[in-house]
């Protein structure tokens, strides 16, 4: 069995409609600085809930990493 | 006008609009031609490729300037600017070559199906986390989920080509379980490294 190595910059990350490469975004917007709990959802490049509440929802293995669902 | 992010370098991009606050500078865009959060990392990356330090904010959120005028969220921003100035991230995920067919829809053979499946999540993560840690470079815990695992390492701007190379060495020895592909994307801004300082989702 083997291990194939893939590189890709983030313009073609950006531009890729290959599910790999679209999770890898849309894990990136969620990341970085959030002031307010105030975030938008999105698959595949398609806004889909907005959230304007003051909590952080995530998965739990998110929360406590390390913790199987 | 959406803040993308600050910095406490002088120089700023000469699209961004510097607004300085606490210290520090809030590096703006028009709201105009950044709605979206795919907008708004597009336009982190092209700065950060242009050679900018800046923390991210993170682009699903829309962060207006008036957002900044509690100095008490500006209060960490030395720590995270030390961890991550000058430096950016590499995205890695480990995912099978082929795609499974669809799972079978009930009974015992749903249940076989998503034991072999979260079996084959776990071998994955294992994977990764080699790989990681052969790497000995600041690192996020590995996610795991539908199908892959994934990652991102911090890596000095002027690192990227040297561990591009580790990363291919690492995975030439590796031993898979399975045929996998590693995926490997980047450099792009530290968006996975700012939670020593404010709040992250």
């Amino acid at each position: 069995m083997s291990l194939t190595l893939e590189m890709a910059t983030p313009d073609e990350v950006m531009g890729s409609s290959d599910t790999a490469l679209v999770d890898v975004v849309d894990g990136l917007l969620r990341h970085g600085v959030v002031i307010r709990g105030e975030l938008w959802l999105t698959v595949a490049d398609v806004d889909l809930v907005f959230l304007g509440l003051d909590l952080l929802l995530a998965a739990p293995d998110k929360i406590r990493p390390g913790v199987q669902p | 006008m959406n803040v993308l992010g600050w910095t406490g370098d002088t120089k700023v991009p000469p699209d961004a609009h510097p607004f300085h606050h606490g210290g520090w500078t809030a590096l703006l865009a028009p709201s105009d031609s950044t709605k979206t959060p795919h907008v708004r990392l597009a336009m982190q990356v092209s700065w950060f490729d242009a050679g900018f330090n800046f923390i991210p904010v993170a682009p699903a959120q829309q962060l207006t300037p008036t957002d900044l005028t509690d100095a008490a969220c500006l209060g960490n921003l030395n720590t995270v600017w030390q961890n991550i100035g000058g430096h950016g991230q590499f995205c890695l995920a480990v995912r099978p070559r082929d795609e499974d067919g669809p799972m079978p829809s009930q009974g015992r053979a749903w249940l076989q199906a998503r034991k072999a499946q979260q079996d084959q999540e776990r071998q994955h993560k294992t994977l990764l986390d080699k790989i990681v840690t052969g790497l000995n470079l600041p690192a996020n815990a590995c996610q795991q989920g539908a199908h892959r695992a994934s990652s991102a390492i911090l890596v000095p701007r002027n690192a990227a080509q040297k561990t591009r190379q580790a990363i291919a060495e690492i995975a030439q020895k590796l031993e898979t379980p399975q045929d996998v592909t590693l995926v490997v994307s980047g450099l792009w801004p530290p968006l996975g490294f700012t939670q020593n300082g404010l709040g992250t989702a």
